[in-house]
């Protein structure tokens, strides 16, 4: 059983299935839950979203930005609340460590949606595009709610 | 004499010493409870001592009409300072502005929200008018000339600028004062209530202001 030359050709069939599955991306490893839209009064040219994104690899993951088809565009900010000033700053990126989680929730982090192409209402739904720094790209299906208090779907 | 020495040492100095540390232990306490319990304010919110009169305004609500120190008077009015191209503090703070309304809906007070734009700018009184009604159908967007503005903010110490993002694809963000500012039937500036916020406290803080006011 113990032939060397069967063992070698075992681990090379074993490579063959493995190594494609190996060098997984942090795609794989990203987890995204809770995202949603808040749904704005009619009007609105600026919606936020939120999410939560979990990094269950073994590897720091970075997201470098997000992007929707149904908004001109898509931006990080964050709100912090400075001696009783509400203030936005934005954030270029999301560190996401190894075996964490990141919160995009309202009064932190969040996503802008700038002009959305079509009006949009509590029940419709909005897909997001999380580009991770290796390339690899999540999509997202984040529903549009509106805002209950002390708590959002 | 001899007696009236000992009298003085056994009697009288014990006596005087014990009075004093007496005297000097009920103005410790008394001196405590000033401090910790009778004046201390059970609320979140800060109030004043007195309430504080209103310096001259006059702005637009998004309706048109004049909103000044007369539309104050004769009821309670929660003021916030905001703007409608902000979509994650405003909104927020509307929603719980909307709670407080329904919380205090049973209580029989006449009560107003107003929204006070930070962002006349772009704040059309239509648009603030859209942005307000979403949230509460009763909700008043009030607006006016960045100088007029300033008549009233600066008085309760407000503030607001421009930030200049360039990245920013809205143009401009506002950064400003988070806190809602209550003024009673008088029309006087009565408390504030700083971030965060939450509607229970808020009810609850306006239910005993209310009271106390009577």
């Amino acid at each position: 059983m113990s032939h060397p030359r069967f063992r070698t050709g075992l681990l090379a069939a074993l490579l063959g299935v493995l190594l494609p599955v190996l060098p997984a991306s942090a795609e794989m490893d990203l987890v995204v839950s809770d995202a949603w839209v808040r749904e704005a009064p009619p009007g609105a040219t600026v919606l936020a979203g939120y999410l939560k994104i979990t990094n269950r690899g073994t590897a720091h993951a970075t997201v470098s930005g997000v992007s929707a088809a149904d908004f001109s565009s898509v931006e990080i900010h964050r709100t912090v609340m400075e001696n009783g000033m509400a203030r936005m700053l934005s954030a270029e990126q999301l560190e996401i460590p190894a075996g964490e989680s990141f919160v995009l929730e309202p009064g932190g982090y969040h996503l802008m949606l700038f002009n959305p192409a079509r009006p949009l209402a509590a029940g419709d739904s909005v897909e997001l595009l999380l580009h991770v720094r290796d390339g690899a790209c999540l999509a997202v299906d984040a529903p549009v709610a509106r805002m209950t208090l002390d708590q959002h779907p | 004499m001899q007696q009236r020495n000992s009298f003085i040492r056994t009697k009288l100095i014990p006596g005087i010493i014990i009075g004093a540390l007496a005297m000097g232990a009920g103005i410790w306490v008394a001196s405590l409870l000033t401090k910790h319990s009778p004046v201390a304010d059970p609320l979140a919110a800060t109030r004043f001592p007195a309430a504080r009169p209103v310096q001259a305004f006059s702005l637009l609500d998004h309706n048109g009409n004049v909103f000044d120190n007369a539309t104050l008077a004769g009821h309670w009015s929660f003021l916030f300072f905001g703007y409608t191209h902000c979509p994650d503090v405003c909104p927020t703070t509307m929603s719980v502005l909307n709670s407080v309304a329904r919380r205090l809906q049973d209580a029989g007070e006449n009560i107003r929200f107003v929204m006070v734009t930070v962002d006349p700018e772009r704040d059309t009184p239509e648009k603030l008018g859209q942005f307000v009604t979403y949230f509460n159908g009763k909700f008043i967007g009030v607006t006016g000339s960045e100088t007029d503005l300033q008549q009233l903010t600066k008085q309760l110490g407000i503030m607001f600028m421009r930030v200049n993002d360039a990245d920013n694809a809205a143009g401009y963000l506002v950064d400003h004062t988070a806190s809602v500012f209550l003024f009673d039937p008088d029309g006087n500036y009565h408390a504030v209530f700083s971030p965060p916020l939450t509607a229970e406290a808020m009810a609850g803080d306006f239910s005993m202001m209310a009271r106390d006011y009577r």
